[in-house]
């Protein structure tokens, strides 16, 4: 950063430089020569600006008409998340500029977000994708009803913590933004019902990633209607859903052979059952397989399981799912397989255990 | 053919105040334009540059001899950079349009970043008079603007 002392100077300089060239007239030079900031041409401006701070983006929309209608044609991205008091004045404001984001992060510390600055957004930002609104603890059942009318290309939605949504409207929701790979609804405790779920299922064939973290009233109907109706999940994190059982776990590992990473933290009712049905789907696939697609198998298969608090588990469950997806690792660093309180599970230990455990005790040499 | 040497070859670019540069291919070419025409072989020895002048020209030549010298650390390379990149915004916009012309992408990317440090944290007004650019809002637009800078500013120092 240069002083502003040094800014001063060069602004005078500049100013009578520009009077000697143009004669104070500030027009455009002949020949389509460009001189002056305000006609800088619309991708060189978009290059500038994608360098600054969210601030400061708003500040360059607002100094003069050519840069505002290169800035709200060309951005896409904006987020709000420092905003610690005016975020919804300031979203009412601007989305009726910004109407080609397609990314929006508006996660708050201290709740600002309310109903009419989400209208606002879905009357106006219709190709926005992605749209982070976590902790928006102000918002009602309103603001998913108009995402559902304005928002239908979204793929990518958090709401956790929105505490206030119900099912009805998630279900509507999800009606009408058919696209989401990614939805978050870690604490929507009221909204992440079975209800919900079963509509989820039922409408979002891509998603990919779903969190219900402490949705405590998410049963095994609910996660039957997602691993049926999604096949293509990746994620899904059920810590704290106390309700699930077994069942949940035996249809995701029969459904959903993409399945790379799940969270069962503290769900307690989670017995052997469900880890050798998880196991076995692994060696299923493997029998399935074609040898064309034998390569893929490795890429495939889950990469992380926490199942820390589901003290109903035993050893030998626990190695078979280990054993069979060699990605799950209980070594400290890669920790991908997370087993803490559970204490009858120390003796579950990745393949990298054993080989450490045999460079450290060499076996004797056959020959010897 | 004049402009061979037995060791390096030379280029001459010519500028729009038709102004003659002769330099070395090796460092002309780190200009993707310019290592496009010579590839494309639509140039003979002159290499027109319509969009630059020789003022500017001169400064980009001394970047890209700075840049073509592999013996530069890493470390001197990012001290020549700031320092080159300390010039009047009317010289950067310059530079900027020429680097974009030529297609010379890191020094595109120090004059933005030039840039855009230097309205960093600052008002729509103060942008307008270090960037010499006339309000054309109307007055209704302008209070939107003043709130909204407002909104987005407290409880910031202002720089």
């Amino acid at each position: 950063m240069i002083g502003i002392e040094g800014l001063k100077s060069e602004d005078l300089d500049e100013c009578f430089e520009r009077q000697m060239v143009f004669g104070g007239g500030g027009k455009m030079g002949g020949g389509g020569v460009i001189t002056e900031w305000k006609d800088i041409p619309m991708e060189l401006l978009l290059r500038i600006v994608s360098l600054v701070d969210d601030r400061t983006v708003i500040v360059t929309s607002g100094v003069c008409s050519g840069w505002k209608d290169a800035i709200c044609w060309g951005l896409n991205y904006l987020s709000l998340c420092w905003c610690n008091k005016n975020m919804n004045n300031l979203v009412v404001s601007l989305a009726p500029k910004f109407t080609n984001l397609q990314i929006l992060i508006l996660r708050q510390d201290k709740p600002q977000l309310e109903d009419n600055g989400v209208e606002t957004i879905s009357n106006c930002c219709h190709n926005l994708l992605d749209l982070d609104l976590s902790k928006s603890f102000k918002l009602t059942d309103r603001s998913l009803y108009a995402l559902a009318r304005g928002c239908p290309s979204l793929t990518k939605l958090n709401i956790s913590g929105c505490s206030a949504f119900s099912d009805t409207a998630l279900a509507y929701l999800s009606g009408f933004c058919r696209k989401l790979k990614f939805l978050n609804l870690c604490g929507c405790v009221k909204a992440a019902s079975d209800k919900a779920l079963k509509a989820i299922g039922y409408n979002c064939h891509q998603l990919q990633s779903l969190n219900l973290g402490w949705c405590e009233n998410v049963g095994d109907a609910g996660v039957t209607s997602l691993a049926y109706g999604c096949p293509d999940l990746r994620a899904l994190d059920l810590c704290n859903c106390v309700l699930i059982t077994d069942e949940s776990v035996v249809v995701l590992a029969n459904n959903c052979p993409h399945l790379r990473s799940l969270g069962l933290y503290y769900c307690q009712n989670i017995t052997d059952r469900a880890m050798y049905s998880l196991a076995h789907s692994r060696l299923k696939n493997k029998h399935e397989m074609w040898a064309s697609v034998k390569s893929k198998y490795e890429e495939e298969g889950l990469i992380n399981l926490n199942i820390s608090q589901c003290t109903a588990l035993t050893p030998p469950a626990v190695q078979a799912v280990c054993d069979s997806f060699p990605a799950l690792h209980t070594c400290p660093g890669r920790h991908s397989l997370i087993i803490s309180g559970c204490l009858n599970l120390t003796s579950v230990h990745c393949a990298c255990a054993f080989q450490t455990h045999r460079e450290t005790f060499p076996l004797p040499h056959p020959a010897h | 053919m004049a402009t061979t040497t037995t060791e390096t070859k030379m280029l001459t670019l010519c500028t729009s105040d038709k102004q003659q540069f002769q330099i070395e291919e090796t460092i002309a070419l780190q200009a993707v334009t310019i290592r496009n025409m010579v590839e494309d072989e639509c140039a003979s020895n002159v290499i027109p540059l319509p969009n630059v002048n020789s003022k500017i020209m001169i400064q980009i030549i001394e970047y890209l001899k700075k840049h073509v010298d592999s013996s530069v650390s890493k470390e001197d390379m990012e001290k020549f950079d700031s320092a080159f990149v300390e010039k009047k915004l009317s010289e950067i916009f310059d530079i900027i349009l020429a680097a974009n012309y030529l297609n010379i992408k890191n020094l595109l990317d120090i004059c933005c970043q030039r840039v855009a440090d230097v309205m960093k944290n600052k008002s729509p007004e103060w942008v307008r008079r270090t960037f010499n650019i006339v309000n054309d809002f109307t007055a209704e637009e302008e209070a939107k603007i003043r709130k909204e800078h407002e909104w987005a500013f407290e409880g910031v120092d202002e720089d």
